[in-house]
């Protein structure tokens, strides 16, 4: 079993880098742990990007940010199922939403698409503007998130 | 009591980056205007201010989630000019070579993935076909493990060039951190190889499949789709395309040169506008003025990327992708070529001229030899220009005499193409919207309008949700909403 756990994010928007901070912090545990199996990276690459990183991966564990209510302390874990079409309704054209990527790798017949991506996501008020410093709140969040992704890769490392 | 109704186009997007369509109708229920908004956060500048410089490259490839390169790029050349070190022969080779295996790879992604299925599957497919999976029944299925290939190369050269696989960390002030290794020289070797091939096939298959489809060729021709205006953009000293370096041309609608200067002269020729719908700076030449949102030689209006490079070169510079211009120019009976579907051939030409390019630089001997980086001299000014995918990317730096940020201005490529787009969007929306009829394709042909461009909205975060769903709401002339077409 290989694993990636991906922090989804920009470090320069506030709040948003929450997943980044987790993903850190996953990191840490991992190599502190020596867990094995598992890689840890940091991007702020669009959803096609992203996609294709998570090729050769048995299972991957997105870490992200969602508008929201901040004060909601609601972690959010699902299933991101690749989706096939509607790629086409979209404002941006060069890029894409995680899903609807991962549909268009399922559609060139890629072999190497990971049998689960999991995305984990706590709420964010949207950033209004740059900054590389997060709320306590957010601070918070990250750790919950930090450890949401751990339990969730409770079994798959090879220790 | 308004005269005009309002038809919006109103992603509910990611946070990362979202643009919103404004449509205005008259009374009679035809289009009277149309803009393009992008909306963004705000305070870069302040943001920057006080950083040292070199940290530049990093912080600024965070602002796009789809071309970090050209960010780290164009920051590292404003730093080069800024410490007045411009890089040594084998660096600028390493940057050049990255450069073009990205341009390669974001132009493959838009005709695969993106633009092209609105024309290998057809513009009035349903959406559920018109995407990657029906341009593989369409084209078969081999092809789809070749663009996953020829994707991942492109991301591989990056990789091993810059330094890590996600965003670039090699350019620094005056040259490269580091070089590549035989191995690794070998293998760029051959996926450039094979990147000429593909690119090859790519063109092969826009020839047989878009070149003899009139749902293709009725939107090239269409003339209501062509739009006379100015072209910015890099050539080299040859007058060629050069994504990576050289001076800026510019070049009018009848093709006469308007003006050619380097990266420091650029900021001489433009201007920005602001209006009230958009946080966005609206570039225009000053030379020429703002007339509005209008085409024309006597319109301050430009346009960038690539069907902008083919309008202000003179040659590609590479054999194969130089053949393929002229068929491009022999097609259009010369330049400049104003249709605005043209950019897609454009790209498909700009590809293959970045595969034989990194081909290219991969084989010159001095990518593995001398120096890597140039001493440093004091901090100053400096402006740093490159061609990202969709267009001119700017940079502009004045480092303070510790070499921190003291004031910063970018401009991007979607930036220049704002008014370009909106006239784009009004252009399709006069044709598709009569006497108040929406026709129901108005959301695809409207998003065919300003994809042509390839407009990069995704410069801020990656947020949840993750959609960018297109909505349009057509309001009746008293403000009232009317209908909602949305998928």
């Amino acid at each position: 079993m290989s694993a990636l756990v991906v922090g989804w994010g920009n470090p320069i928007a506030g709040d948003d880098a929450v997943g980044l901070k987790a993903a850190d912090a996953v990191a840490e545990r991992v190599v502190e742990e020596r867990l094995g199996g598992i890689d840890v990276i940091v991007t702020s690459e669009g959803g096609l990007r992203l996609a294709e990183r998570t090729l050769g991966y048995e299972r991957v564990l997105v870490l992200d940010a969602r508008i929201g209510d901040a004060a909601d302390e609601t972690l959010s874990i699902e299933r991101i199922a690749p989706r096939d079409g509607e790629t086409a309704a979209s404002a941006t054209r060069h890029d894409g939403s995680l899903a609807d990527a991962l549909g268009v790798l399922r559609a060139l017949r890629s072999t190497q698409l990971p049998a689960e991506v999991v995305l984990l996501s706590v709420p964010i008020e949207a950033p209004t503007a740059w900054s590389e410093e997060m709320s306590k709140t957010a601070d918070a969040a990250a750790a919950r998130l930090a450890d949401a992704a751990l339990r969730e890769l409770e079994g798959i490392a090879l220790g | 009591m308004s005269e005009t109704r309002q038809v919006s186009i109103d992603p509910i997007t990611r946070l990362e980056g979202h643009g919103k369509i404004e449509l205005f109708l008259d009374d009679a229920g035809n289009l009277a205007d149309a803009f393009f908004q992008i909306p963004e956060l705000r305070g870069f500048e302040e943001f920057c201010r006080g950083r040292q410089g070199e940290d530049m490259p990093q912080i600024t490839e965070r602002i796009c989630g789809v071309c970090p390169e050209a960010h780290h790029f164009a920051s590292t050349k404003a730093l080069d000019v800024c410490y007045d070190a411009p890089p040594p022969p084998r660096a600028r080779l390493l940057r050049e070579l990255l450069y073009n295996a990205y341009t390669f790879s974001d132009h493959l992604l838009h005709f695969y993935y993106l633009g092209g299925p609105d024309f290998l599957v057809g513009p009035y497919a349903p959406p559920l076909e018109r995407n990657i999976l029906g341009v593989v029944n369409k084209v078969g299925l081999e092809l789809g493990a070749e663009v996953i290939k020829h994707r991942a190369y492109g991301q591989k050269i990056i990789e091993i060039v810059g330094g890590r696989p996600i965003h670039p960390v090699t350019g620094i002030p005056g040259g490269q951190s580091k070089g590549i290794t035989p191995e690794e020289r070998d293998e760029i070797e051959a996926m450039t190889a094979s990147a000429v091939e593909f690119a090859k096939v790519t063109l092969e298959i826009f020839h047989n499949v878009l070149l003899t489809d009139e749902s293709f060729t009725k939107f090239v021709s269409d003339k209501s789709q062509h739009m006379p205006t100015y072209y910015m953009g890099l050539v080299d000293e040859t007058g060629a395309i050069n994504f990576y370096d050289g001076e800026v041309r510019i070049v009018g609608p009848d093709g006469s040169q308007f003006a050619q200067v380097g990266a420091d002269g650029i900021l001489n020729l433009i201007d920005e506008r602001t209006e009230p719908w958009t946080y966005v700076k609206i570039p225009y030449l000053k030379d020429i003025g703002w007339k509005g949102f209008e085409a024309g030689v006597d319109s301050g209006v430009y346009r960038v990327g690539p069907l902008a490079r083919l309008n202000v070169c003179t040659q590609i510079g590479t054999p194969l992708a130089q053949a393929e211009y002229e068929r491009f120019c022999e097609y259009f009976g010369g330049g400049p070529v104003h249709a605005t579907f043209a950019f897609h051939w454009a790209r498909l030409i700009e590809m293959l001229s970045a595969a034989e390019r990194t081909a290219t630089i991969i084989a010159d001997p001095q990518i593995m030899e001398g120096p890597l980086r140039t001493p440093l001299g004091e901090p100053g000014s400096g402006v740093g220009v490159i061609e990202a995918a969709r267009g001119v990317l700017i940079h502009d730096y004045a480092l303070d005499d510790r070499g921190r940020i003291d004031d910063v201005n970018l401009i991007v490529a979607t930036t220049h193409n704002v008014a370009a787009i909106s006239l784009s969007i009004k252009d399709m929306a006069k044709a598709v919207i009569k006497d108040g009829n929406v026709e129901e394709g108005i959301l695809n042909l409207v998003e065919m309008s300003f994809r042509n461009y390839d407009p990069c909205l995704a410069c801020a975060t990656h947020a949840l949700p993750g959609e960018m769903p297109l909505v349009i709401d057509v309001h009746a002339a008293d403000g009232s909403l009317r209908e909602r077409i949305e998928r």
